[in-house]
């Protein structure tokens, strides 16, 4: 069976202007990054996959169209690049709301343990009763990278994981990503923007320019000189470093 | 600087060993500290509305009053009548009109991300305003048979229909917030044009009456009302909380709130349905206290977050304890002479409601 399948998809926000164009795909098990330049239609794409944009028979998990795939939203995880951080809520009650279907009125003890585990995971807990609008850029988004894995979807959609945040915390968001894509049989699709992240985590790239996917495979392959010079129309080469993983050099 | 392995022993607060501080345990401390502010400030209400109750021009006692209240049948006829016909009526509405706003204006804040949101910003007092000035200039002249329903029933449908109006524009615009929120106040724009109109075209008593109207008062209040907008309460308030844990889900976003599973429009839509009702009962009885629905939800937010368990309640208990308060004051500032409720509720309210933003040294919105 066929688990996570995009086929001709084609969307639109305005009618007659496509964002995206034909788009088909399968999305292994691993870590799997979207690259492209911007306005190229990455963001869309995990909207039309996380059915936050509403798509007919062309998206399908587990052999079932996305509209008649009843547990989406117990399996999946989607981590828009912009989420309403305004709130009075405090970190934990956030952490919470990251498994909202589970929630009654009374939090069971166990809910709260899942919580608190994902807090402690990510070396966290410590801001756990501060508002959430009151910590940091980069503090929000380990929250909701955090929020995002509580529930161990098979699923993961993050757009632009390492947004606001600094070299190191990058290194570790990247990292808890990608060791929670290799437990097993975990689709992770992430937008990344970073080449260099690209091609130090990920196991497969797609690419993507006005609205269509132009080359996909494995990164080391997929990013080429050729390739950047086409898509993002920069010239660049890639190097080897000294730890064997190669990089994006700009000339 | 010490590097060596004992440093990370202590973790990022300084603590060292032992639970890290945040977490679970902090966060059921904070559950049970919400839950006793909103047990304390229900004390509170049941004291205020005492207090209500027992403040009048007549000069009867504390203890008559009570007598009235729990052994109507063994005082005299005129301390039973100024009890259960206004003073009790009166209190209870002041409860019920609060409770209904504020948890209407906590509601519209969070499906509309606005702090604005108000039944009063989104119009819906400025439509029942029309509705009763209509009702006051025709009315009584062509249908003086109703006279007694006709204000409060052509308010509520107006009042409705503007809700009804947003509601149907908003969905026709796929629930959009901003959507939602412009339609409101062009509503607002457009039925406070229509009353002034309203206005031009009446005689002098007319006028009055619908000037009257406007400030706001409780003095209408009997038990019909009450019964109505109790159940309208009884029946809402539990709809919306069987909905509490998406409604605050909805504060992260549309997009985030869908991806967990949450039909934020269709959600948005029926929560909008469901305080249309109270609000436009409870403004077709008392006229335009506009301020609580406005202030009440920010009370309630900086003191408990916006957990909707405690959030909704509390906004609710914040709205019944301003507008008891205010009733209270209406009748004591100048005894004998009892003040329009909507008149005292903003001049004393807000004061006290810029204190607390002003004072306020978290950021809650």
């Amino acid at each position: 069976m066929i688990v996570m399948l995009v086929r001709n998809l084609t969307f639109e926000y305005v009618k007659g202007k496509p964002v995206l164009e034909k788009i088909g795909f399968e999305i292994e098990p691993g870590m799997n990054a979207l690259i492209g330049p911007n306005a190229s239609g990455k963001s869309t794409v995990l909207k039309c996959l996380a059915g936050v944009l509403k798509t007919k028979n062309c998206i399908f998990y587990e052999g079932c169209e996305i509209n008649a795939y009843k547990s989406l939203y117990s399996s999946l995880s989607y981590l828009p690049q912009q989420i309403a951080v305004g709130a009075a809520l405090s970190v934990f009650e956030v952490m919470l709301l990251g498994i909202v279907d589970k929630l009654s009125w009374r939090v069971d003890e166990k809910n709260l343990k899942l919580a608190q585990a994902a807090l402690d995971d990510f070396e966290i807990a410590d801001i756990a009763s501060k508002k959430i609008n009151e910590i940091s850029g980069g503090q929000q988004q380990e929250v909701f990278i955090a929020q995002a894995l509580m529930k161990k979807p098979r699923y993961l959609l993050i757009d632009e994981p390492t947004n606001n945040l600094d070299l190191k915390n990058q290194l570790k968001v990247m990292e808890k990503i990608k060791n929670y894509a290799e437990t097993g049989n975990v689709r992770t699709l992430v937008v990344l923007h970073d080449l260099n992240l690209a091609l130090r985590y990920a196991d497969c790239v797609y690419v993507m320019k006005n609205g269509r996917i132009v080359a996909q495979g494995n990164p080391e392959k997929t990013i080429s000189a050729v390739m950047l010079e086409k898509v993002y129309e920069v010239r660049a080469e890639i190097i080897k470093t000294g730890s064997g993983i190669s990089s994006v050099a700009l000339r | 600087m010490n590097f060596s392995k004992n440093t990370a022993m202590v973790n990022k607060s300084g603590a060292i060993g032992g639970n890290p501080p945040g977490g679970m345990n902090d966060y059921k401390k904070a559950a049970a500290r919400k839950l006793l502010l909103i047990a304390g400030l229900f004390l509170l209400l049941t004291a205020v509305f005492f207090v209500d109750v027992f403040t009048g021009s007549s000069g009867m006692s504390p203890s008559k009053v009570l007598e009235a209240v729990f052994y109507p049948d063994q005082v005299d006829s005129m301390s039973r009548v100024i009890v259960w016909t206004y003073r009790l009526p009166i209190a209870i509405m002041a409860l019920l009109v609060g409770a209904a706003l504020g948890i209407a204006g906590s509601q519209m804040q969070t499906i509309l991300n606005n702090p604005l949101a108000s039944p009063f910003t989104l119009g819906i007092s400025a439509a029942a305003g029309f509705g009763a000035s209509l009702a006051i200039v025709f009315g009584y002249r062509y249908f003086p048979q109703i006279e007694n329903y006709a204000v409060p029933l052509a308010a509520f449908v107006f009042a409705f229909l503007s809700m009804l109006l947003i509601c149907g524009i908003g969905r026709a615009k796929r629930g959009v917030a901003e959507t939602i929120i412009l339609v409101g106040v062009a509503l607002a724009f457009l039925f406070n044009a229509l009353l002034s109109m309203v206005q031009f075209f009446s005689t002098a008593d007319e006028l009055q009456a619908i000037v009257f109207w406007l400030f706001g008062s409780l003095m209408q209040s009997n038990w019909e009302k009450i019964g109505i907008l109790a159940l309208a309460l009884a029946i809402v308030a539990p709809l919306i909380a069987t909905n509490a844990w998406k409604l605050t889900a909805m504060r992260l976003g549309d997009e985030k709130a869908k991806s967990l599973g949450v039909n934020a429009e269709g959600l948005r839509l029926s929560t909008l349905a469901y305080v249309s009702i109270i609000t436009a009962l409870a403004v077709c009885f008392t006229g335009v206290i506009g301020f609580i629905g406005l202030v009440a939800p920010h009370i309630a937010r900086m003191a408990v977050g916006e957990d909707q368990r405690f959030f909704m309640p509390l906004a609710g208990l914040c709205g019944a304890l301003v507008l008891s308060s205010a009733s209270i004051l209406c009748k004591a500032i100048v005894p004998g002479i009892i003040f329009p409720i909507g008149i005292i509720t903003s001049l004393v309210g807000i004061p006290f409601f810029l204190t607390m933003i002003i004072g306020k040294k978290q950021q809650y919105w």
